[in-house]
């Protein structure tokens, strides 16, 4: 964490270096002054709420924490980077530090930390069902203000799930969709066209695949990193409609879920790299050794940062299947509740200033991300410049909470049940059918368990 | 082994000391008190490190296996013995029990087997002695992350080198999954392990067959006793002690391993290689069940404590022989 802060400060090059703590003097003042002016609210105009207070009181920088793994995340760490730095340059009064963890550890600390008391930050960005479980413990601020004060028209209905109470919750900072990201030269090549089925999508990467060179698609599946899988796996049960949960019931044996894992385990069978890890797949797919990955939109930025050779030929297709549902998720970034008041509006401040329409647009080009929180959040520009975007528009989205139920809640324990057996199915032999139905016993327990 | 110069040392120092403090308390006995709190004061900071960082946490684990909280979700709520009976009726924690006991006995057998071989080489006289005695010890200084990344390659089903190897063996037609197999995971990930550790215990082993007097081999060759019967009937009653420290030692530290086997399969395939610890992390922190990971904590913790109470028993009945 000292390191990346490290990172950031010698990135960002403040125009003033960023003051660590505050005095108990300094504190007092801001204390005090914010006192007042939250008292004056009611005469100031809405935009000055929220920026204010830190600007009026003090000549010292404050430094506020955000807790994200975009600061491990190539392409994305660069992109984030350059907004603070932008920040850092619009005025002087606030400094923003970077904390976190990789993406794969980011869920668990979280949890950690709000077990032994608080989230160690002002601002944290959560994943889908990482959000729903700060709600339900209330670890996030009231963000209403900020949607005013930045003019934020048209929120995307993404968000209703962050809504309780006639309060938000929390502001997308970047909404990840599935789709088929392929290699296009590698396609050509083999002459395989993009599939618009099911069936054609395992022909054509069967076709591709020639081992131990060559592989026609990959999806994490390795024991060691059951969250990884998880993740993409519950992408796997759309091309049927499928839904993991539905309200407190396990859907796991039903015929949907099943043919998912089927899929899956004939695609595994046929076309992937098995055993291989997710570090080593990326850079195989980055060397042309893998020709397509069900993945999300974000990582296009990924093979930006570190595939160059790959990046200009990769192509999205829409998803092969008749409904072209495919799971979007959404990544609120909360102010935490239990940060001191002066924290919180110097994040609110951060969180005005990158949701005002020109900086929020500048952030998705740089990050390359396409799905904006509110529609004018985008340059259609921007989009039509994009030569792999056209199979990520084509999808339909649906959102985690939809497949998951009210087991969003607990998705975590959820998906580790769900892997374990699935590996029974990929390496121990198993048929689907009797896996998942080992599988709905433990999620039934599960269920009786948390909801009871 | 001692011999009976060191014995009559020993009882000649115990005589002095006995000595010096009987002169002690009749003569300086204030002072005497003063320095005696000396000893106290030096092991105050250990005494506050432990209670801070492992009583304390000791007695919060077992506070919170008597608890209901699902980390990051509704309230803490006192359960009493709700999480033990779900202990008890829980079949994955027998059988996480059993998957640690399995992997606890072929590590020690495996890694203590290693360690004495390569420490029977080691004792020889060759030429490069130095060298291969340096390069022996090399599984051991590689820390566990980049053990297990290199590991992870060479056993990659699709391109990992060790399926060369895998293929000269007669019938083997395929590259095996040796991580991803339900029968392969285990003896692999044992096998890890165990190369990881033999380094250390064949230097301990080392040390104690390089502390046989020469003369006793010697008598037994004269007797005419072949290599075998002078191994048998000398050398290993001679370091006997110390294979049998080794053992538990080799015992505890597979019990508490928990970094090779957790990114290796991280407990899968299925549960195979999920050892009681492996286990307790999956369910703190994968499963965020806190309190059930408490209560395999505890469980855990229990067990571990048989291991070191045997552990505390060789090792005082050791220094009982030695002296």
């Amino acid at each position: 964490m000292r390191k990346t802060s490290k990172m950031a400060d010698e990135t960002q090059k403040p125009s003033k270096p960023a003051k660590q703590s505050l005095s108990r003097r300094d504190f007092l003042k801001i204390g005090a002054a914010a006192g007042a002016v939250g008292a004056a609210a009611p005469l100031l105009s809405k935009r000055s709420l929220v920026f204010h207070p830190i600007q009026q009181i003090s000549g010292d920088p404050l430094t506020i924490k955000m807790m994200s793994w975009f600061w491990q995340e190539p392409g994305r760490n660069d992109a984030w980077r350059a907004m603070i730095s932008d920040f850092h340059a619009s005025q002087n009064d606030i400094r923003i530090e970077e904390a976190g963890w990789a993406f794969d550890d980011y869920t668990n600390n979280i949890l950690v930390q709000v077990r032994s008391g608080m989230i160690d930050a002002d601002l944290f960005t959560n994943t889908p069902d990482l959000a729903v479980r700060m709600l339900a413990a209330n670890q996030m601020a009231p963000i209403e203000d900020v949607v005013e004060a930045a003019g934020i028209e048209n929120l995307s209905a993404a968000h209703d799930f962050l809504r309780k109470d006639d309060h938000l919750y929390g502001l997308d900072c970047v909404t990840v969709k599935f789709g088929l990201l392929y290699n296009s030269g590698m396609f050509e090549a083999a002459g395989v066209e993009p599939p618009t089925t099911v069936d054609e999508w395992v022909a054509g990467a069967t076709a591709l695949t020639s081992r131990p060179d060559q592989f026609g698609i990959y999806s994490p599946h390795v024991p060691s990193a059951p969250e990884a899988t998880w993740f993409t796996l519950q992408e796997w049960a759309m091309p049927y409609d499928g839904v993991w949960a539905q309200g407190q019931t396990p859907m796991v044996t039903s015929e949907p879920i099943i043919n998912g894992i089927k899929l899956f385990k004939t695609m595994y069978d046929a076309a992937m790299p098995q055993g291989t890890d997710e570090a080593t797949a990326n850079r195989m797919y980055g060397l042309g050794q893998i020709a397509q990955m069900l993945i999300v939109s974000a990582a296009v930025n990924v093979w930006k940062a570190n595939g160059p050779d790959v990046y200009p030929l990769l192509r999205s297709a829409a998803p092969p299947w008749e409904s072209k549902k495919t799971l979007t998720r959404i990544h609120p970034l909360a102010v935490n509740a239990n940060a001191a008041e002066t924290n919180q509006q110097a994040s609110k401040a951060f969180m005005t200033w990158l949701f005002t329409q020109e900086n929020y647009q500048n952030l998705l080009e740089r990050a390359l991300d396409v799905i904006p929180a509110y529609p004018a959040g985008i340059r259609q520009e921007y989009l039509d410049s994009l030569p792999w975007i056209d199979g990520y528009t084509a999808g339909v989205d649906v959102t985690p909470p939809d497949v998951m139920g009210d087991f969003i809640l607990y998705n975590s324990e959820f998906g580790r049940i769900v892997v374990d057996h699935l590996q029974t199915v990929l390496s121990g032999g198993r048929p689907v059918e009797d896996a998942m139905a080992d599988a709905q016993v433990e999620l039934e327990a599960l269920g009786e368990r948390v909801f009871q | 082994m001692r011999l009976f110069p060191s014995v009559i040392s020993a009882t000649r120092i115990d005589f002095m000391t006995a000595q010096a403090g009987m002169l002690l308390r009749q003569d300086v006995a204030p002072q005497k008190r003063r320095r005696n709190l000396l000893p106290y004061y030096l092991a105050l900071p250990i005494l506050i490190y432990e209670g801070v960082f492992i009583f304390i946490p000791i007695l919060q684990q077992i506070a919170s296996s008597f608890t209901s909280d699902v980390i990051g979700v509704g309230n803490v709520q006192f359960v009493g013995f709700e999480n033990y009976e779900r202990l008890f009726r829980d079949a994955q924690f027998w059988g996480s029990l059993r998957t640690t006991l399995i992997y606890m006995i072929c590590v020690v057998l495996l890694a203590v087997g290693s360690g004495l071989v390569s420490a029977l080489l080691m004792n020889q006289t060759f030429r490069f002695r130095g060298l291969v005695r340096g390069a022996i010890t090399l599984p051991w200084s590689f820390p566990d992350v980049p053990t297990v990344l290199v590991f992870i390659w060479i056993l990659n089903p699709s391109f990992g080198v060790a399926n060369i190897l895998a293929r000269l063996i007669p019938g083997v037609i395929e590259n095996p999954k040796w991580l991803l197999d339900f029968n392969l995971a285990m003896p692999t990930v044992i096998a890890i392990s165990a190369w990881k550790a033999f380094p250390f215990y064949g230097l301990a082993i080392l040390a104690a067959l390089q502390g046989i007097p020469g003369e006793l081999k010697e008598a037994a060759r004269v007797d005419g006793a072949n290599p075998l019967q002078v191994f048998r009937h000398v050398t290993l009653p001679s370091i006997a002690p110390t294979l049998s420290l080794m053992a538990v030692l080799a015992a505890i530290f597979a019990f508490r391993q928990f970094a090779l086997i957790f990114l290796t399969t991280g407990g899968g395939p299925g549960r195979v290689t999920e050892t009681l610890v492996v286990r307790m992390f999956n369910t703190a922190f994968r499963s965020f069940d806190f309190s059930y990971g408490a209560t395999l904590g505890v469980a855990g913790f229990i067990v571990a404590l048989g291991f070191t109470v045997i552990f505390v028993i060789v090792q005082s009945r050791q220094s009982r022989e030695d002296a």
